[in-house]
């Protein structure tokens, strides 16, 4: 079985090095045209961002850090993930997949079926890679997307890990990509609708909420919980470094680092610890893998884990121990 | 011209479709344990002899996506008229199907309907105010694609703010009244249990959340609430679609239980 990469996202030229020496294979990331730009406001997206420290400065900037990415054997690809593109936007997006082949990326991550189906036909060969945003949960969904083009699945977060084994042993003809660190999201995000436009990138569903019973009732004991946990979490502090090696053996290819626009000495934190657990990942878990796990995330965060912040929070669940509790 | 009012359905009970009404609708847009089963689909054809029944279906899990499908394979050779989908698999081997309309549901279409932290509106030219409304709606390459598909209906809901609809030939609208789609909890927060500090799986679900109101979700940070139904975050609104200028092939209304 081939080793699992490290994707990591990057913003800027001067990053691309860094982060490729910390043990990265890939790099995503995106720009916004000036035409795009100019036409069209933050929140009318290109790619899934709103702001612009996500964004590469400009096409220059962001040629040059391809072409240093493929100088030392790496790959990048360019995020187009935008859930839809109206047809007058269309003619924009396929003219950067254009510029994106000639620059020398290697793929093109996309969410909108309408833009896969019209990449192919406008001649763009690069290789498509399935955003979470177009929800491939099942295989039969992988299937209808590997029908139009698409080679990689990005791994929706809310599947288990016994869900994300079924799926890859019923489509094993595409690879597949899975979140690790950073960014677990309350809710699915191909199927959320809140508009991510906070200046403080604090997005809609980490704003406090609180719940009653519309009938003037007090909430279940259980769903209380449930929002105060993730409340009271930093969303940011995903994580699923534990199942590694579960992932590994389902026939996951990619491990994904979130965090478009993060600060470059956090990515690289990031990057070297997966890098370091990878090289020394068990062949399945164990108390002192899951032991090695906990104590990087405690280095990587402040603080211990919860399952607010597990992205696989059935490992989390059986191998707490009695004594762990919140942070 | 008349349109044609669907009412939600639960399972729970069977009765005749209330006078007034012109169909019913059975299943989830968010949640497969919110699925008839093949023997309530048998039944609840028998039992309604007239008007228009609709199968809602969600996105489904890998280990759950057969189920769904044969779920819908049953109905397709009964009285059902109706499949509203929203995932792509389900679609794809779904949409060749004889004898009953595939419709695109909310989360196929994939509208942005949540609140953010701010409201632009006033400030956006047309084409984003377009985009923001009904942008999925100007996306020709994706319509073209659920056509081909076997789509003949979308689900629509309302926008933040009233913007005319394009005229779509080719298509027949549904439009919910009384709240609109805004997100899908990743977990199911009814499944969360305080002791495990886990979620249960969702195979032992049994249904707790339709034994509950809605929950009101506030927050400092926007104005208004949300509510949470199951794993569905919805926002109740208020507009009476009886004042809109809608198109002749927006012909029929749906409405939430609750509404």
């Amino acid at each position: 079985m081939k080793n699992p990469q490290i994707l990591v996202p990057v913003n800027a030229l001067d990053e691309v090095l860094p982060l490729l020496e910390a043990g990265a294979h890939w790099l995503y990331g995106g720009v916004l045209p000036r035409e795009w730009a100019d036409r069209f406001p933050w929140i009318v997206p290109l790619n899934q961002r709103t702001f612009e420290s996500a964004q590469f400065p400009s096409l220059a900037e962001l040629e040059k850090a391809i072409n240093r990415t493929r100088t030392k054997g790496r790959a990048f690809a360019l995020t187009l993930n935008a859930p839809y593109y109206m047809d007058e936007q269309v003619p924009l997006v396929v003219e950067l997949a254009r510029w994106a082949g000639r620059a020398g990326a290697e793929a093109l991550i996309v969410a909108d079926p309408g833009l896969i189906v019209t990449l192919r036909k406008e001649g763009v060969e690069l290789p498509l890679h399935l955003s979470t945003m177009g929800i491939a949960a099942n295989a039969r969904s992988v299937n209808f997307y590997a029908g139009h083009g698409i080679t990689r699945v990005i791994l929706p977060r809310f599947l288990s890990l016994a869900q994300i084994a079924t799926l890859i042993k019923a489509m094993p003809s595409v690879e597949y990509e899975a979140f690790i660190l950073v960014g677990k999201c309350p809710h699915i995000e191909g199927l959320c609708t809140f508009i991510h436009d906070s200046p403080d990138r604090r997005w809609p569903c980490e704003w406090p909420w609180d719940l009653a019973d519309e009938t003037g009732g007090h909430p279940p004991g259980n769903i209380s919980k449930h929002f105060a946990g993730i409340r009271e979490s930093d969303r940011r502090d995903g994580c699923g470094l534990c199942a590694l090696p579960a992932l590994k053996a389902a026939g996951v290819s990619i491990f994904k680092i979130v965090g478009r626009g993060a600060p470059l000495e956090r990515k690289l934190q990031l990057v070297r610890q997966l890098s370091r657990l990878m090289k020394e990942m068990p062949p399945e878990l164990d108390e002192t893998w899951l032991r090695m796990c906990k104590e990087s995330y405690r280095e990587l965060y402040g603080h211990r884990c919860s399952e607010h912040n597990c992205y696989y929070p059935e490992v989390y669940s059986e191998h707490r121990g009695p004594k762990e509790g919140c942070r | 011209m008349s349109l044609k009012r669907s009412h939600y359905y639960h399972l729970k009970g069977s009765t005749p479709i209330p006078e007034g009404w012109d169909g019913i609708r059975v299943g989830s847009e968010t949640c497969t344990r919110l699925l008839p089963t093949s023997r309530d689909i048998r039944r609840i054809s028998e039992e309604m002899d007239a008007g228009v029944l609709s199968l809602v279906t969600p996105v489904a899990g890998p280990d759950e996506v057969n189920d769904v499908l044969n779920i819908i394979l049953t109905s397709a050779g009964l009285r059902w008229n109706e499949v509203v989908v929203n995932d792509w698999g389900i679609l794809d081997a779904a949409g060749g199907l004889e004898g009953i309309q595939i419709t695109a549901g909310r989360l196929l279409m994939r509208f942005r309907r949540g609140p953010g932290a701010f409201d632009p509106w006033d400030e956006l030219d047309l084409s984003s105010r377009r985009y923001l409304a009904w942008g999925p709606l100007y996306d020709s390459p994706f319509l073209a694609l659920l056509k081909k598909k076997g789509v003949s209906r979308i689900e629509l809901d309302l926008p933040r703010h009233w913007f005319p609809l394009p005229d779509l030939n080719g298509f027949r609208f549904s439009l919910h009244r009384g709240t609109r789609l805004i997100s899908v909890s990743a977990a199911c927060p009814w499944l969360y249990d305080t002791e495990k500090r886990a979620w249960n799986p969702t195979a032992g679900c049994d249904r707790t959340c339709t034994g509950h109101s809605d929950m009101v979700m506030t927050s400092p940070a926007v104005d208004g609430s949300l509510l949470l139904r199951g794993r569905a975050v919805l926002e109740r609104v208020e507009v009476d679609t009886g004042e809109l200028k809608l198109p002749d092939n927006v012909d029929r209304i749906i409405f939430d239980p609750v509404s």
